[in-house]
């Protein structure tokens, strides 16, 4: 089969009356099951495997992996409404997300949400069907003492997340780094302030955090103030839906910016999901112009970059995947799982032989993202609706959604304790003028850190800093956080030589 | 055509209910009837997806329809501290009258023998059930590594480096076990999942990593790696090298316990204080569950293998684990040690590193200021007086990244 056939056949194989159907309901139960916080693709898929038994191959693949392509659309939802995040790729949507609900702009936040997250689903298609061929150069280009480097650039965003007061938004990173060495060490087995407490030995889960950071010291204030979300009277629903998806199409060089940032952390095996969207953030605050002002304070470009990002990272994350036949994500080892039940197999077999089914996932991806961000959008003017609602109603339902998503996330009673931990602590931050966001890059990014360095370090002792790719990376970050130093130091040395 | 196909998946429900509802008839009044409109919870003690999960939901499928009173079966996943969550909740808060069974971890009972931060269960307590498969690990290797098989492994000098989680993990316990068996083996921990074990040997950063056969041999194989040993059988596999066959009588106390969580890869047990017939019920059920066709064929599809072990066969398993000698443990839990006597070929600065022969060619050994006895002539002494040409006893954990010293002892 040649490749164009491959494309033509993986298309027509999903667009089969009742794989289409398939493909829809994957669509329907996956976005209704991620729009709660706490529950993402994993459960969905495990949930509708037994169904997949009873069907053909290409109805299978249609009904698992829509599941999973279409599993970061609706989740910024909650996020952008309520400060609560839907999944763990959505928690940058709130930095700018909410601060939009609450200027009365929920429909054009949400609006540029689902349209930048289908254009992400496409881009992130088309980079894996480019890639096709180069795929396993591409994957093992990169090692732990890369990876490590890499996050360091992750790092070194705490000044950007911080806003004005960059000595206090270290602090806070430093803390978020501190926090997220809670639990046992994966390199060494030893446990790290658990004080003996089952909840604390897996680490401080990341949904039960961001729930309490930044949703319950929202919580508290609807409540105090009295007043709805929206502080102000709702912009014209249709017009705001409109000028969501106009956003998104006239910032299109941060939406490839952004879903390569995307496609790029799905694709390295070991960076994990929920590095993508803070990564996707912070690039569009680091390079769009007046950023440092604007963003944070409910500018549509911080929705736009996060939520083109973690839906592009999906098709980066098929690129191992299809490359080496290992699943390059916990869930799609699920997917796979599930797809041997139809004599799906990821590896060699899909690229050569039966590269239609390859095709196949790609067209999904492009169709399911297109079809699931047009369906939110149709419900966008109810959803909106909800910043407008009084506060006696809202914070009771907000509160429980709150409570049940923090549970979902591992049905664990003590996750509701760090959730509460946290959102007083929240309150604390948010009351004395502390910036939040780089608590959670801390808590992020701190565990792949250590491990990397952990690795590398066994590897190569110290020298894994003079590998050619790690030293350049390495040099190329002093410089960056060197900058604003050195250009001080240039002036005054052209101040005295004039 | 396609629209009945469609039709047909929506009856599946039906069908199963029905087929519930006849059986129901069949067997009403044969027993007392405890479990007729019970619901019996299956515990999972990880989250949805993965081993686990799939082998529990197989038996929630289907384990309702042979219990008399065909109660209705839900699945509840209880994830968290490596298995220890669920197996606590076992033992403390669920229902102890039958209605609560759990897929624990494999590695329950050792865990509770060598006693791990937060264990509040007792494995000899709960009534097991069996368990549905065993598994074996394999070892795999890069396709231009030095050696073909464990027994090239073992003849090697120089040290290869094998890919694992981190401690506590199946990848690196069962790796160590190369170590136990005298092979040149440096882990290098770190890495999560099969995927990143296998990529790692495929950018050449290591030489080998162990994983389960059923996860990682196929994939490896596909890739050009090579399979070199085994941990358990694989009838289909007979040319592969049992690691066994090269541990040292001195190892095999340790091997047996390391292995035996492999033999009940998938264990079942309903709660202590159970009535001795429900007891009984419950395990009958659970043997012709994996009896049942339908469960075969689905675990078939889902390329699960089913190798029933019976609740006597694990008691006894666990019954040997947790018999075991504290020696045996201690080789678990303590840092392993290896002691030469060499003279000192090299003294770094201060005295912060020294090179000597070891077992298999020279070692660069740290001595650290704190963790570290230096014995100078039988009296205590400083790191700083260590010099070249000294003939020293050294003990060092060969495991450790810098080899650390515990102890240097010079004449």
């Amino acid at each position: 089969m040649s490749t164009w056939d491959a494309v033509w056949a993986g298309l027509i194989h999903i667009l089969e009356p009742t794989a289409f159907l398939y493909m829809m309901l994957g669509i329907v139960i996956s976005s209704t099951l991620v729009a709660l916080p706490g529950i993402g693709s994993k459960t969905a898929i495990a949930l509708l495997l037994p169904l997949a038994f009873t069907l053909d191959k290409f109805e299978a693949i249609c009904l698992i992996v829509s599941v999973w392509a279409v599993s970061n659309t609706a989740n910024s939802i909650t996020s952008i409404l309520f400060a609560v995040p839907g999944g763990s790729g959505s928690q940058a949507t709130i930095l700018d997300g909410y601060p939009m609900a609450r200027n009365g702009e929920a429909s054009r936040a949400l609006s540029a949400a689902f349209t930048s997250s289908a254009l992400g689903g496409i881009f992130g298609a088309i980079v894996l069907a480019i890639s096709l061929p180069v795929l396993k150069p591409l994957v093992i280009l990169l090692g732990p003492p890369e990876f490590f480097v890499l996050i360091l650039f992750g790092i070194a965003m705490v000044s950007t997340l911080s806003g004005k007061n960059k000595a206090k938004g270290l602090v806070i990173g430093i803390l978020g780094l501190l926090v997220s060495s809670v639990g046992i060490h994966l390199v060494s087995g030893i446990p790290r302030f658990t004080f003996g407490n089952l909840t604390l030995m897996d680490g401080l889960n990341l949904i039960p955090v961001t729930i309490g950071l930044f949703a319950i010291p929202e919580l508290i204030s609807l409540a105090a103030s009295g007043s709805s979300i929206s502080r102000m009277e709702l912009n014209d629903l249709d017009s705001g839906r409109r000028q969501g998806i106009r956003d998104s199409l006239t910032h299109w060089w941060l939406v490839i910016r952004s879903s390569l940032v995307g496609v790029w952390v799905g694709m390295i095996p070991g960076l994990g999901s929920s590095v993508a969207d803070w990564f996707a953030y912070g690039h569009a605050r680091a390079t769009e112009k007046g950023a440092e002002e604007t963003f944070g304070k409910g500018d549509v470009r911080g929705v736009i970059a996060v939520d083109s990002a973690t839906n592009a990272k999906e098709g980066g994350s098929l690129i191992p995947t299809l490359a080496f036949g290992i699943p390059g994500s916990s869930t799609l080892a699920l997917v796979f799982g599930g797809l041997l039940i139809v004599g799906v197999k990821p590896g060699k077999e899909i690229l050569t032989t039966h590269l239609d089914v390859t095709f196949s996932f790609i067209w999904l991806l492009i169709i399911a993202s297109v079809i699931t961000s047009l369906l939110c959008i149709v419900f966008i003017k109810p959803l909106a609706k909800a910043t407008q609602v009084r506060p006696t109603l809202l914070v009771p339902i907000i509160c429980a959604v709150s409570v049940v998503g923090a549970f979902a996330n591992s049905n664990n009673f003590g996750d509701i304790l760090v959730m509460a931990t946290f959102g007083v602590f929240g309150y604390w931050l948010r009351l004395h003028g502390w910036p939040r966001p780089p608590l959670l890059l801390g808590l992020v990014l701190g565990p792949e850190a250590e491990r990397h360095l952990w690795t590398s370090y066994q590897l190569y002792e110290w020298e894994f800093v003079l590998r050619p790719i790690t030293g350049s990376l390495l040099i190329l970050l002093i410089m960056i956080l060197g900058w604003p130093t050195l250009k001080v130091l240039f002036a005054k040395m052209r101040e005295e030589k004039v | 055509m396609q629209l009945k196909k469609l039709l047909g998946a929506a009856a599946v429900a039906g069908l199963v209910g029905q087929a519930a509802i006849m059986s129901q008839v069949a067997s009403a009044g044969s027993h007392g009837d405890f479990y007729k409109g019970k619901t019996v919870t299956v515990v999972v003690r990880s989250n949805p997806g993965g081993g686990y999960d799939t082998y529990g939901r197989l038996i929630a499928n289907h384990i309702g329809k042979h219990i008399p009173g065909n109660p209705d079966v839900i699945v509840q996943n209880m994830p968290g501290a490596g298995g220890i969550v669920a197996a606590n909740y076992l033992n403390t808060q669920a229902d102890q009258d039958g209605t609560v069974i759990a897929i624990f971890d494999r590695g329950a009972a050792f865990t509770q023998r060598v006693g791990k931060e937060g264990v509040d269960y007792d494995v000899s307590k709960w009534n097991l059930l069996g368990s549905a498969t065993g598994e074996a690990y394999a070892y795999v290797a890069a396709k231009d590594a030095p050696f073909n098989s464990l027994s090239e492994l073992k003849a090697l000098s120089d040290e290869q480096k094998f890919s694992a989680t981190g401690p506590g993990s199946d990848s690196y316990t069962y790796t160590e076990l190369l170590q136990n068996a005298g092979m040149p083996v440096k882990l290098i921990s770190g890495y999560v999942g099969t995927q990143e074990k296998l990529l790692a040997i495929i950018r050449g950063e290591v030489q080998g990593t162990a994983g389960s056969f059923g996860s990682i041999a196929e994939q490896a194989e596909a890739e050009g790696l090579k399979v070199v040993g085994l941990l358990g059988s694989v009838p289909s596999r007979p040319e592969l090298q049992q690691l066994a066959e090269f541990m040292p009588d001195s190892q095999m106390p340790t091997m047996a316990v390391a292995v035996a969580p492999l033999a009940a890869g998938r264990p079942f047990a309903t709660t202590p204080n159970v009535p001795a017939d429900r007891v009984k019920i419950l395990q009958d059920a659970f043997a012709a569950a994996l009896n049942d066709p339908a469960l075969l064929a689905e675990a078939e599809k889902a390329g699960r293998p089913i190798d029933y072990m019976g609740p006597q066969d694990l008691a006894e398993l666990y019954g040997n684990i947790l018999a075991a000698s504290d020696e045996v443990i201690k080789k678990f839990t303590e840092t392993p040690v290896e002691k030469v006597t060499a003279k000192l070929e090299e003294v770094g600065k201060k005295g912060k590193k020294i090179k000597f022969q070891g077992k298999k060619g020279q070692v660069s050994s740290s001595i650290s200021k704190s963790r570290t006895t230096v014995k100078i002539g039988g009296e205590k002494s400083k790191r700083g007086n260590l010099k070249v040409g000294m003939e020293c006893t050294i003990e060092y954990n060969p495991g450790h990244e810098k080899r650390e010293a515990k102890l240097v002892d010079c004449k």
